[in-house]
């Protein structure tokens, strides 16, 4: 009936002319017969219901449609149809409903990019970061808060925070920034993990969600580094007062007249170059660790047989393994096991183990050396029946200065191990160890060897 | 008060024997800790703290006595209600047993150690691993895991018994190590009796769920 899209006032106004006129011209035709005109009038009023319902569907419908429409984005949902009408005013509506639609879609899109941005970086942090509302309830959790506190990630969401937590020095510290309002730090070892750590709990400044910001910080390993070092500057300042102590002590004695004493003098003066070389052994040691470690060392790599050297070594220190009252035992089946090793460095390796067993095994226990082929790589270990290696002490113990037992400070430095690791690493090798507390320890150098074959 | 307050207030109450738990659990490794370590200002400082979790044991207390009377719950909030009544008894006489063993230290004082520790931590681990999921089978009505927990109790009971007859040996051997050797035996029996606790707990958590009482682990000793 109307081609094309047009104005609905036009609609209206040309339907209503045209039956206007059609009346018109119909009175003017049957003016005459009273039941023409009644048939006339009853027509025109059924063109005008007829038009009224084509118009009113036409406007009805696709207006419910709309509203429909935005019911489905109320809920979120913003993937929608377009749609077209024949009536120009309808189909303006919708294509501007269209148009807001897809804008509102992309600024809903960018926000939640964004929004996955914060959380993804949130996310990434080292830091451990809990949301806890007012109610004190878990609202947010990164990955790292889920693993310093060992717990799920889902399954904590929405749950209470003593819950979550398990920790009550921690969940006080948030109760009472949630109460008070104000920051609150502390320093925490958790239970079970056995983790330090620094949390702080600060009061959230989004006015519609009170609540309070709680980031933990593992801060084991400083700790741990903070406290070697600070072992390290005791240690070191024990050992050398311990020798110039008794430097003092005889140059004291010699002034009090001992130096007329040609016998005693000599006694002392030797005394003193006993514990000047200590000292000088200490800090040779202490230079040559650093020196390893930064690999300024040249090592004179050749290929020979590591049997006589482990004999040699074993030999060397049985004087001190007797005094101990310990027996070592080489056990080594087949013949020659050629390694690529610096000679001299290899002896200290090994002879820095040996040490360690004789030092940590009590009266009447065993050590054994043995060697075996390994593939292309030559294994050396130092088995001893000693007071063994707490488990929590094993990864730590090749870290310089570190001693597992810190009371036993008169002995060593806790240099030893850290050189021996160093010197086999600088060999292309690896060091391994395995200990029960109490059982005692096994060390395994494993050198390359002579890789022909 | 509308039934929502109520929900909210026995959640509340439940948080408190959490957050009771965890007073508890870091006091035995404190007290563990201040054996090993012969820190007697440690122990000592456990001893005053021993208070902290007598307070909050009374507020608890306080907290569900008056859910009682205001709410009148049934059924299955009442008996959560009795069962957080019976845990914070628990829970308190543990903290009493961490509180002896901290005593025991400053017995101890700084005679140099019998032995090196490696059992009675051993047991705490195990004690405070029970305690911790003990809790966590309250809070979320697990009868399984409370079950498989009472079943653990054994463990520690072996191993105070390889403590008992170690040190029996020691005192057999040199009778100038008996007062120590005493002296450990009892924090050893302080830790069995602390595991005893949670599978009393664990018992609790059952009756809460099932409502039925029902004796779990008869202990040794």
């Amino acid at each position: 009936m109307f081609p094309g899209r047009s104005a609905i006032k036009w609609r209206i106004t040309f339907s209503y002319v045209i039956l206007l006129v059609a009346s018109l011209v119909c009175f003017l035709l049957f003016r005459d017969s009273l039941s023409a005109l009644f048939i006339v009038s009853g027509i025109t009023v059924l063109l005008i219901f007829l038009l009224s319902l084509y118009l009113s569907s036409n406007i009805a419908k696709p207006l419910r449609g709309l509203g429909l429409k935005c019911r489905d984005m109320a809920r979120g949902k913003l993937e929608l149809e377009e749609e077209s009408s024949s009536l120009c005013e309808i189909n303006d509506l919708l294509q501007d409903f269209a148009y807001m639609t897809s804008s509102a879609k992309q600024r809903f899109e960018a926000f939640l990019n964004e929004r996955r941005q914060w959380i993804g970086i949130v996310d990434q942090m080292e830091d451990g970061v809990i949301i806890s509302s007012e109610e004190r309830e878990v609202q947010f959790m990164n990955s790292a808060a889920a693993k310093i506190l060992q717990v799920s990630r889902r399954e904590s969401l929405g749950h209470p925070l003593v819950e979550v937590v398990r920790d009550y020095e921690i969940v006080e510290a948030v109760y009472r920034c949630l109460k008070t309002g104000e920051q609150q730090s502390k320093m925490v070892r958790a239970e079970g993990s056995s983790l330090s750590l620094r949390m702080t709990a600060m009061p959230l400044q989004v006015p519609q969600r009170p609540g309070a910001l709680v980031v933990i910080q593992d801060i084991t390993e400083l700790n741990r580094v903070a406290k070697s070092r600070q072992e390290f500057v005791s240690n070191i300042s024990h050992e050398l007062r311990t020798p110039l102590a008794s430097i003092k002590a005889a140059i004291e004695t010699l002034e009090d007249g001992g130096i007329e004493d040609k016998m005693a003098a000599h006694l002392f003066l030797g005394k003193a170059g006993v514990e000047v070389d200590k000292m000088t052994q200490l800090i040779q040691q202490l230079g040559e660790i650093f020196r390893i470690e930064s690999g300024s060392v040249a090592f004179k790599i050749e290929l020979q047989n590591i049997v006589p050297l482990i004999e040699e070594v074993s030999q060397e220190l049985q004087i001190q393994a007797d005094r101990a009252g310990l027996e070592i035992t080489v056990n080594i089946s087949t013949g020659p096991l050629l390694v690529l090793a610096d000679r001299n460095r290899i002896k200290e390796a090994i002879a820095n183990l040996l040490h360690n067993s004789i030092k940590f095994t009590p009266p009447g226990g065993n050590i054994e050396i043995s060697a075996w082929q390994e593939d292309s790589f030559v294994a050396i270990s130092v088995a001893d029946t000693g007071i063994g290696i707490p488990a929590e002490d094993i990864p730590h113990i090749f870290e310089r200065f570190y001693k597992v037992d810190k009371s036993r400070s008169g002995e060593g430095m806790g240099l030893g191990l850290s050189i021996t690791k160093h010197i086999v690493l600088a060999h292309g090798g690896d060091i391994r160890v395995e200990s029960e507390e109490g059982k005692g320890a096994t060390f395994t150098i494993i050198l390359p060897g002579d890789r022909e074959g | 008060m509308p039934r929502e307050g109520f929900e909210r207030q026995l959640q509340q109450l439940q948080n408190k024997v959490l957050f009771m738990g965890s007073m508890v659990e870091k006091a035995i490794t404190r007290s563990i800790e201040s054996m090993k370590s012969r820190n007697l200002e440690a122990a000592r400082q456990l001893i005053a703290d021993d208070l902290e979790i007598n307070q909050i044991r009374y507020e608890i207390e306080d907290d569900a006595i008056q859910l009682i009377a205001t709410q009148q719950p049934m059924a299955a909030d009442l008996r959560t209600i009795i069962a957080v009544l019976n845990i914070i008894t628990d829970l308190e006489r543990m903290g009493d047993h961490a509180e002896g063993i901290a005593k025991i230290t400053l017995m101890l004082g700084d005679e140099p150690p019998l032995k090196p520790f490696i059992d009675i931590p051993r047991m705490a681990d195990r004690t405070k691993h029970m305690l911790r999921r003990s809790l966590s089978a309250f809070i979320t009505r697990d009868t399984t895991l409370a079950r498989q927990i009472c079943t653990e109790d054994d463990e520690v009971d072996n191993l105070h018994e390889q403590v008992y007859r170690e040190l029996l040996v020691f005192m057999l051997q040199d009778v100038k190590t008996i007062s120590r050797a005493t002296y450990l035996i009892w924090a050893s029996h302080n830790l069995e009796r602390m595991a005893d606790r949670v599978t009393n707990i664990c018992e609790r958590v059952v009756f809460m769920v099932e409502g039925k009482v029902e004796e779990m682990n008869v202990s040794k000793y």
